[in-house]
């Protein structure tokens, strides 16, 4: 009984008590804020790679690619989870624009099977919504002169392309706007109205293509734009070229993506690769094959289950005759997914040593007790008080700082943390400082997520720390001659 | 002057052959040189002698709160059936500090109340040492009105609320007396209860003493310096080079 009860009259009456317990709960609160943070960010991104990769991917071995892409579409059509399969071309090329030249990856995609397979249309802009934008943000487009090439607002940009494409009432793109891209149609009409004078030349445009946003919004490329795509025979290896027609923009939320990657009529790619050819050889294919899982089945959290599918898949091409590598989404980014959960990991580590601070606070404080309480512990010794009764005062005293500490600490970084985009925005409002800018984390708020786990390892280590740093005080204090010291005043 | 007890009846408390050592740089220093000595029930013993001679080792010793290098510590509870000629000497550390708890009571120079606490709660100290946390809030309110009680026996029950710090250096021995007296002990040790105090103070702690060992039977050994005080004791031993006068 009097153990608590002194605990608590310690707890009360001491200013370092108070001291203690704010640096612990100011620790605590800090790494789960930062564990929340780092939390959003690495769910945030997962939702991203899912987005932009499908559930899992086949990839063909070989110069060739994948060669007998009905067999393998039949054999997993079976399996039960699967509910769709895209084929794909990834090369590496460089496109020539004028004096302008720059490494992309051309991916040869078929705009309608690759919406079924990830969230290629969520972040296709519809040519309305590209034209308003340009226009907002290319002041004096169109005219000629200096002022048609006034400088672009690129964070404000990015802020509207991430508010349009996140706008929960937004509708993705049906399969009649993604056929659209590729149309001769459509090509016609961007050509007559982005290049007039070129419309003579090009009676039938060349081939369409997708580019990034980013490249438009920063005029590296423009809507109507005749671009020269060069890469390597698959067969041959000798340079082979195409032209295509700059025909839509696309905003994935990764930089690397939006920046280098053009998007192609995978049958036209297939076109381009097939063109130097040996003779006799065989016609280059698809490089793979992008497949989709039941969402009920396989959601974004469940990776057992993926990895489930994953293997009935192997089994199911290689039953087929077939040996291709199989690859789930998170192994297709593993490196990036490693990276950002190495930091979470050091992030965490880094803020720990907060949270040794704040125990070497309860022991310095429990000491200092412990020399100031010495008569008392030698009266309750003579009044019958145990030597383990007197170190449990101690013990209950930084046990209390740790877990109260702890638990309010847990409280204050869940309301920082769940308001963190309010206190980002008064910040913002009061200093003009942009914390998190858009356009680099390509999110439009801070994201934050509390995973349980996170909670417990930001709710385990103070509470060990103050229980062993009131061990060494709390077993000190009834060895310290406390029977002598009442002798005296 | 002590409260009744009849001559066939057992001693309370027996000391044989007491010795205590201490090793102090390597050397041996003798503090108490073979003490023998039997307190009766409800005995006030006086133990007076100068500085250093060992009166307040001895104290500690017979109060279990330091243990003697040899010698015998043989205690009969007249109301605990266990501890009949039982050698105190030889118990275990837990079952001395129970001992010490409900069967001793201590009242030291300097008061040494808890300054956190208030005088109510100091004096409720014995019996939340004792008690669980369960079983000493199911006896809360009983416990509260007996310290209550005993603050209005040593006469300080309107200071029941405030620190130790508000208060005089009389009422602060009245209440470690009170403290000492909450577990109903047989026996209270007393080092020095006037020493501290002006000569009218320690008049009214000695008149306390007498009255509490007249009428509720408890025993008290009083170590002092205070003639006055020694006096009123039903014996007086002198110490002298670690061992009593006469013997």
């Amino acid at each position: 009984m009097y153990q608590y009860f002194l605990s608590l009259r310690f707890f009360r009456s001491r200013f370092l008590t108070l001291a203690a317990f704010l640096s612990t709960m100011f620790g605590v609160a800090m790494l789960l804020i930062v564990q929340s943070v780092m939390g959003g960010y690495m769910s945030q991104l997962k939702e991203n790679i899912r987005g932009q990769e499908a559930h899992l991917r086949i990839i063909g071995n070989g110069p060739l690619g994948l060669k007998n892409l009905s067999e393998v579409e039949d054999e997993i059509g079976s399996i039960e989870g699967v509910i769709g399969s895209a084929p794909f071309i990834e090369r590496l090329a460089v496109y020539r624009s004028g004096v302008s030249i720059k490494p992309v990856t051309l991916a040869g995609i078929d705009p309608v099977r690759q919406a079924k397979v990830s969230d290629f249309a969520s972040y296709l802009l519809r040519p309305g919504e590209l034209d308003e934008l340009l226009r907002k943000h290319h002041p004096g487009a169109g005219s000629a002169g200096e002022e048609a090439l006034a400088e672009v607002d690129m964070p404000l940009a990015v802020g509207d392309v991430h508010s349009l494409l996140s706008d929960p009432g937004r509708k993705p793109l049906d399969d009649e706007d993604l056929k659209r891209f590729f149309d001769l149609e459509w090509r016609i009409e961007i050509l007559k109205k982005h290049r007039p004078l070129l419309v003579k030349e090009f009676p039938v445009p060349p081939a369409g293509i997708i580019v990034g946003i980013q490249s438009l919004l920063d005029r590296q490329l423009m809507l109507g734009q005749i671009l020269t795509v060069i890469t390597l025979s698959p067969d041959t290896g000798r340079e082979i070229s195409e032209r295509f027609l700059v025909t839509g923009a696309i905003n994935t939320g990764d930089f690397q993506l939006d920046d280098s990657t053009l998007f192609a009529d995978v049958q036209k790619v297939r076109n381009l690769l097939n063109r130097d050819l040996a003779q006799n050889a065989s016609p280059y294919r698809y490089q793979g094959l992008r497949i989709a899982l039941d969402e009920d089945k396989v959601t974004i959290r469940d990776l057992d289950a993926l990895d489930e599918i994953r293997d009935e898949v192997a089994l199911a091409i290689a039953r087929s005759g077939s040996l291709l590598a199989v690859q789930t989404w998170p192994e297709i980014r593993s490196n990036l997914l490693k990276a950002v959960g190495i930091e979470k990991l050091l992030v965490y580590f880094i803020v720990l040593i907060l949270i040794v601070f704040t125990g070497s606070m309860i022991l310095l404080m429990l000491t200092l007790t412990v020399i100031e309480k010495t008569k008392d512990v030698g009266v309750l010794m003579s009044l019958g008080a145990p030597p383990w009764g007197v170190t449990n005062i101690f013990l209950f005293n930084g046990l209390l700082i740790s877990m109260l500490g702890t638990g309010m600490g847990l409280g204050l970084g869940y309301a920082f943390s769940s308001n963190i985009n309010e206190i980002h925005d008064l910040i913002y409002a009061v200093s003009g400082v942009e914390l998190f800018p858009a356009e680099i984390y390509q999110m439009d708020r801070i994201p934050v997520h509390f995973y349980p786990d996170d909670i417990l390892w930001c709710t385990l280590p103070p509470v060990i720390v103050g229980l062993l740093a009131s061990l060494v005080p709390a077993t000190w204090a009834p060895r310290r001659d406390p029977i002598g010291s009442i002798q005296y005043e | 002057m002590s409260a009744s007890s009849s001559p066939n009846e057992p001693a309370l408390y027996s000391v044989r052959d007491l010795h205590k050592e201490y090793q102090m740089q390597g050397v041996t220093v003798p503090v108490l040189r073979g003490c023998d000595l039997e307190v009766k029930h409800g005995e006030i013993l006086s133990i007076i002698g100068m500085s250093g001679v060992g009166k307040t080792t001895l104290l500690n010793i017979m109060g279990l709160l330091d243990n003697p290098t040899s010698g015998e510590l043989i205690y009969s509870s007249g109301e605990d059936k266990e501890l009949q000629g039982c050698d105190l000497a030889g118990l275990g550390l837990s079952k001395k500090c129970s001992i010490r708890n409900r069967h001793f009571g201590f009242v030291f120079q300097f008061y040494h109340l808890l300054p956190d606490l208030t005088v109510i709660e100091n004096v409720l100290l014995p019996s939340m040492i004792s008690l669980s946390y369960g079983k000493y809030n199911s006896q809360r309110s009983r416990l509260e009105e007996r310290a209550r009680e005993l603050l209005d026996r040593v006469g300080v029950l309107d200071r029941s609320e405030f620190p130790p710090s508000r208060l005089s250096g009389g009422e602060r021995q009245r209440v470690a007396i009170a403290r000492a007296l909450m577990n109903n002990p047989e026996l209270v040790f007393c080092d020095e209860p006037t020493g501290n105090l002006d000569t009218s103070t320690g008049d009214r702690i000695h008149e306390l003493i007498l009255e509490l060992n007249r009428e509720l039977g408890i025993g008290f050994i009083l170590v002092t310096h205070d003639e006055g005080l020694a006096s009123l004791a039903s014996r007086i031993l002198t110490m002298r080079d670690g061992r009593f006068e006469d013997q």
